[in-house]
């Protein structure tokens, strides 16, 4: 199960001694998207040998499931092997009739962290898009009193083809489609590139709506607040 | 008094140097301290002008809030005299795309905030809220990228009816967008395939769109 986590061999002397430390944060999430949902957020502290993903290489297949139809159960089944301390859908934990981090909208995941669990992944699937997820890819969690502000970038898992259409992304209902923009996957995590939609939600190049599902970077605001 | 607030000052932006505020040394400044600033405001996009820049020490806009009737008027028509009080200075004109504009101010807070209308949108502005420049030493300066955000009460349909640029009146008091302020997600154009929209390709914009450097005077 560890092999799906990619372990990096950081081991110097510096690091082992910060791993001591326990830690109580706050992690405030904001989605700054005008059009996007955010599907249930995964919040994570971990070792600092830890990444969910490296960008520019392949996604692992947990990735794939979480990027493309926002399932990040196998994430949390990785990061509970390494005794991460993982918070799943903060979300829901606020209003359980709720799973979605709408357009504008916060949340707060609030971590003990364990020693040695110094570093914070955050990653949740963008809604509409394929295989586009917003991430926080393995940051050093400040060790002092106070109040750090972040801000984040979507990246696309490169294991699904940018269609956008109906029957390829689980927000949209199922239509007709059309050709789509493309036909193949990049095979590498990477910066997304947008979405281009069209203004035909069922036919032309794509099913995402143009005027209200773009979104440009930084598509979330993270702060973390070390108690 | 003076020395005493210098002091507190440098201790606050010590404690602070990485983090947007700082809890029990506010309480150590004295509350009739003023701080002056010059304000440099760049336009770093290709085709967007920018409505005259709002410099205030209040806090303009919030995101995932509702905007106020202030930053609606100014963002969806360049008007920024609600937001103009007491505590804020505005630029002389439009900001044209690689112009610079710089302002001066003096006011208690050492948080500053910006807004800027990109007049070839329905209601983007370039902006930043609660920037904290409790750091800065007298004749020091700092500098960050405006990101564009969209004030969420214009639906970005980039007609020639609804953009300010084309002559019309660009705010309309009905609200018909999201209503939250959000980061902008960017203009179409009739060039993208937007046969409906007014706008050309040059009126594309990614972030940053500005560019701000502060520098403490007094």
């Amino acid at each position: 199960m560890k092999s799906t986590l990619t372990k990096l061999a950081l081991t110097s002397a510096l690091i082992m001694s910060s791993s001591l430390m326990a830690l109580e944060i706050d992690v405030k999430i904001t989605n700054l998207t005008s059009g996007i949902n955010f599907t249930p957020l995964l919040v994570s502290a971990h070792d600092s040998s830890t990444k969910l993903f490296i960008a520019g290489s392949t996604a692992s297949t947990n990735l794939k499931a979480m990027a493309e139809g926002g399932d990040i159960s196998g994430l949390v089944a990785d990061l509970d092997n390494i005794n991460a301390n993982t918070i799943s859908n903060p979300v829901n934990a606020e209003d359980a009739s709720k799973n979605l981090l709408a357009p504008g909208a916060s949340t707060v995941a609030s971590l003990t962290t364990a020693a040695g669990n110094d570093y914070l992944s955050i990653v949740a699937m963008m809604l509409p898009t394929n295989d586009g997820f917003v991430a926080m890819n393995s940051v050093k969690i400040p060790t002092e009193v106070g109040t750090y502000k972040y801000v984040l970038n979507a990246h696309d898992a490169g294991t699904e083809a940018n269609t956008e259409l109906s029957a390829d992304i689980p927000a949209l209902a199922n239509g007709t489609g059309a050709t789509g923009l493309a036909t193949a996957s990049e095979g590498f995590v990477h910066i997304h590139r947008g979405n281009v939609g069209d203004t035909d939600s069922s036919a032309g190049i794509s099913d995402i709506n143009a005027s209200t599902q773009r979104f440009l970077n930084p598509v979330a605001s993270v702060i973390i607040t070390v108690k | 008094m003076k020395i005493s607030s210098i002091v507190s000052t440098l201790l606050l932006g010590v404690m602070v140097a990485f983090s947007g505020c700082g809890t029990d040394a506010d309480e150590m400044v004295n509350p009739e301290t003023t701080y002056s600033y010059s304000v440099k405001v760049t336009n770093l996009t290709a085709g967007q002008p920018m409505s005259p820049v709002l410099v205030s020490s209040a806090s303009l806009f919030t995101v995932g809030e509702e905007a106020s009737l202030g930053l609606e008027k100014l963002a969806e028509g360049g008007d920024n005299s609600v937001l103009l009080d007491a505590n804020g200075v505005s630029g002389a004109g439009l900001l044209v795309p690689g112009a610079s504009e710089t302002m001066s101010l003096t006011v208690k807070s050492q948080k500053l905030n910006v807004a800027t209308m990109l007049v070839k949108t329905n209601d983007g502005f370039a902006g930043v809220d609660s920037l904290d420049v409790s750091s800065l030493a007298v004749g020091e300066s700092q500098t960050l990228y405006m990101s564009v955000y969209d004030a969420g009460t214009e639906a970005n349909s980039e007609t020639n009816t609804t953009v300010a640029a084309f002559g019309v009146e660009g705010f309309s008091a009905t609200r018909d967008d999201v209503n939250v302020v959000t980061v902008h997600s960017g203009i179409i154009s009739k060039d993208d395939g937007l046969s409906t929209s007014a706008l050309s390709a040059l009126e594309k914009f990614n972030n940053p769109a500005a560019m701000v450097s502060v520098t403490r005077t007094k």
